[in-house]
């Protein structure tokens, strides 16, 4: 086989070969001719890149999608996994739901309905909840509305008794009449007090209760506390005692009114349950923060104690340490409530 | 309008064309793509002065010049057009005197601003420009939002210095535009790649402007070399072969951004345009008989804008990477074009280092790599 020329060793490999096998010797050597096979030649390289770069861009891609398969091929595994555990879960918690789902990971729509209603029902239950509570407090309001009005309607009477009362003492009563005249103003002002208390709670409860920011003397303040409390004191043999450390700053703001009833029922309570004992009130600063200060009133006694299990118990409403306790001391069992509805409102503790 | 073309080639100054009607006194814009090397000798602006004394005269410096059906290195290629309708204001600004592309951008649009401002064509600097700031930067001022279109100057395959220049000798750092007013000029424009896009869509999540740092979390340079295969020993130059297509994020539109470098050290890749963190990007090859007939239709592209298929002339900004590809080929894209545009309309044009113009019908301009982009004036 003749060989080409050698102005034809730059021409692509695949001309090469179509010339020496198809174009007549005698055109080898035809400038017009090789100048036309060179442009020809070009193309056949240009072609040939493009397949190269084609190739490669497929390359690539054939890569890539292998990499999503795996990626996918992966993640339903995981899926598959996620599902098993998830219908062993159920089957644990609830084995009758167990049955409405099949050993395959394609009931998936199954597991998620099941899922669905749980939570529906759940929500429902919430719902019933809440709208128990609603209806409790409801009960509860209507309750202390009842005994507000009715505190009202037994206090006008009540007056009544009491100023007609004041009436007959006036009247020169015989001496066996002066004794029940007496008992009975006792007992119409131990009803009265009963009331108010009644009273104060519901408005308390209700929020209706607005308290005062005055200038206030500490110092005064629980002088009189002991004083309006030292005829009861005498009367129980209890020696009445007011401490007040130094650092207590004398002036601070505050309602009075409500910070007397307080300590009153406080002091009251302690004489109450103390005979022939010493009632101690105490004021000491626990700390101070710019015009903020925080101050313990400590009330001792040396009275009968309230046990452990009854300290939970003795704010609740309507409820003493105990039962007995109304038989033999009195008392409605509102007073330590009111206080404490009051001193939820200074963010005050007791211990 | 009228157009007179010239070309400096061998050494010499050759009339190609000149429309009847075409006087030297009348031209208003002197259009003048060439290589760095001859444009920057004085002899061609003094030229072109005393010839054109009443034009604009804008030169910029090219990869390859193209002339009607043809593709040139070396030479200087001259468009002189005499507008009948149409007025023409310039601007040219140095980038030594303003902070960003972004401030350049804006000032350029501002000065040329008015009320019948019709449309803006663009040359710039192509190496200290960046070219997606600079867009912006007209695109914020664009109150008219007038058809924005032009190009980044070259510098042969070096990638060093570009030349541009209005009514000087040109010089780096340049960015000039001409502002066209008035009713009676129609400009088409039409812009395509012809990429193929292929592999997943990755996220763009470290990126400064135009240095490409990571891709959803990973080394950029290094995903990019998994994929060039065997390609990674031609690297830089086979970054050529396989840009990446840009969506920016909450857009739909895809452009080509070309590789222009590549840092080892630092693991980075340098772009010719902005990599928007948060912006989508894909792997592109070439398809050479795409690349070729993308340029078919940016050439139809640019009849669909503006309704004229036979303009009174045609302006190709193709780019550098489509000429280092296409090689012998290249001029297949200019014949592309000459196709729909049929025997007569002149054709001038030059290989960019990025092309502005924008994607479709009234949308604002961006930055392209890798299109062919066609611009057409006309008067009506």
């Amino acid at each position: 086989m003749t060989h080409l020329p050698d102005s034809a060793i730059e021409l692509h490999k695949v001309l090469q070969k179509q010339i020496a096998k198809n174009l007549p010797e005698k055109f080898w050597r035809d400038t017009e001719i090789l100048t036309f096979l060179s442009v020809v030649s070009g193309y056949y390289n240009t072609v040939e890149r493009d397949k190269k770069i084609t190739e490669h861009a497929f390359a690539i891609s054939e890569k890539e999608y292998q990499a999503v398969v795996t990626d996918i091929t992966r993640k339903n595994k995981i899926l598959h996994d996620a599902m098993l555990q998830l219908k062993a879960a159920i089957a644990t918690l609830q084995p009758e739901a167990a049955s409405a789902f099949d050993d395959s990971d394609e009931d998936i729509s199954a597991v998620i309905n099941y899922l669905m209603e749980l939570i529906l029902r759940s929500k429902e239950l919430e719902q019933h909840l809440i709208h128990a509570k609603d209806a409790a407090e409801q009960a509860s309001s209507a309750k202390s509305d009842f005994l507000s009005v009715m505190s009202h309607e037994i206090r006008t009477p009540l007056n009544a008794i009491i100023g007609y009362i004041h009436l007959l003492t006036q009247e020169d009563p015989l001496p066996s009449q002066t004794t029940y005249l007496n008992i009975l103003t006792i007992s119409a002002k131990n009803l009265m007090s009963l009331i108010n208390d009644v009273l104060d709670f519901s408005k308390i409860e209700e929020g209706k209760v607005i308290f005062a920011d005055s200038d206030m003397d500490l110092r005064k303040l629980v002088q009189d506390v002991r004083l309006a409390n030292k005829i009861r004191a005498d009367e129980n043999g209890d020696i009445l005692k007011v401490m007040m450390d130094e650092d207590v700053p004398r002036y601070v703001k505050g309602d009075i009114t409500r910070l007397t009833q307080i300590l009153n029922n406080l002091i009251s309570n302690a004489i109450k349950f103390t005979k022939n004992g010493r009632v101690t009130i105490e004021l000491q600063l626990k700390s101070k923060k710019g015009k903020y200060a925080e101050i313990l009133f400590l009330i001792k006694d040396t009275g009968i104690g309230i046990s452990k299990e009854n300290q939970q118990l003795i704010f609740e409403r309507f409820t003493q340490a105990h039962s007995y306790i109304t038989r033999e001391y009195g008392g409605s069992g509102l007073g330590l409530t009111i206080i404490r509805s009051c001193s939820i409102y200074w963010r005050a503790r007791y211990m | 309008m009228f157009v007179r073309q010239q070309q400096f080639i061998n050494k010499e100054w050759t009339n190609v064309h000149t429309a009847p009607g075409f006087t030297n006194t009348g031209c208003s814009l002197v259009l003048v793509f060439g290589s760095g090397e001859e444009i920057i000798k004085p002899d061609v602006y003094t030229m072109l002065k005393s010839e054109y004394p009443n034009a604009e005269i804008v030169i910029g410096s090219t990869a390859g010049e193209i002339i009607n059906e043809s593709v040139y290195d070396d030479t200087i290629v001259v468009t002189a057009i005499a507008f009948e309708r149409t007025g023409l204001r310039s601007a040219s600004l140095n980038m030594n005197d303003y902070v960003s592309s972004y401030d350049a951008g804006a000032a350029l649009m501002k000065l040329l601003d008015a009320e019948d401002l019709a449309s803006v064509f663009v040359l710039s600097d192509g190496a200290v420009v960046n070219g997606s700031e600079l867009v912006a930067g007209l695109n914020d001022n664009n109150n008219k939002k007038v058809t924005t279109a032009g190009g980044l100057a070259g510098d042969a395959a070096r990638f060093q210095q570009t030349f541009t220049g209005l009514n000087a000798i040109p010089s780096p750092g340049n960015v000039v535009a001409i502002g066209f007013y008035g009713a009676h000029l129609a400009v088409g424009h039409g812009s395509m790649g012809g990429w193929d896009e292929f592999g997943p869509e990755r996220t763009i999540t470290k990126a400064d402007k135009n240095v490409l740092l990571e891709l959803d979390g990973k080394s950029a340079l290094e995903l990019y070399k998994q994929y060039l295969g065997d390609y990674v020993n031609d690297l830089p130059a086979s970054a050529l072969l396989f840009p990446l297509s840009l969506k920016d994020s909450g857009s739909k539109n895809v452009v080509v951004r070309t590789i222009l470098a590549i840092n080892e050290e630092l693991s980075s890749m340098t772009f010719a345009g902005n990599m928007p963190e948060g912006g989508k990007v894909r792997l592109m090859k070439a398809n050479f008989d795409k690349l070729i007939d993308a340029s078919n239709i940016a050439a139809v592209g640019t009849a669909v804008t503006n309704a004229v298929s036979k303009p009174d002339l045609a302006i190709l900004i193709s780019c550098v990477g489509r000429k280092l590809i296409l090689q012998q080929r290249i001029s297949e894209e200019v014949e592309a074009a000459r196709d729909f545009f049929g025997a007569n309309v002149p054709i001038t044009g030059f290989y960019s280092y990025g092309e502005i113009s924008p994607l479709k019908e009234s949308m604002s301009c961006e930055l392209h790599n890798q299109t062919m982009t066609i611009l057409t004036l006309s008067e009506i």
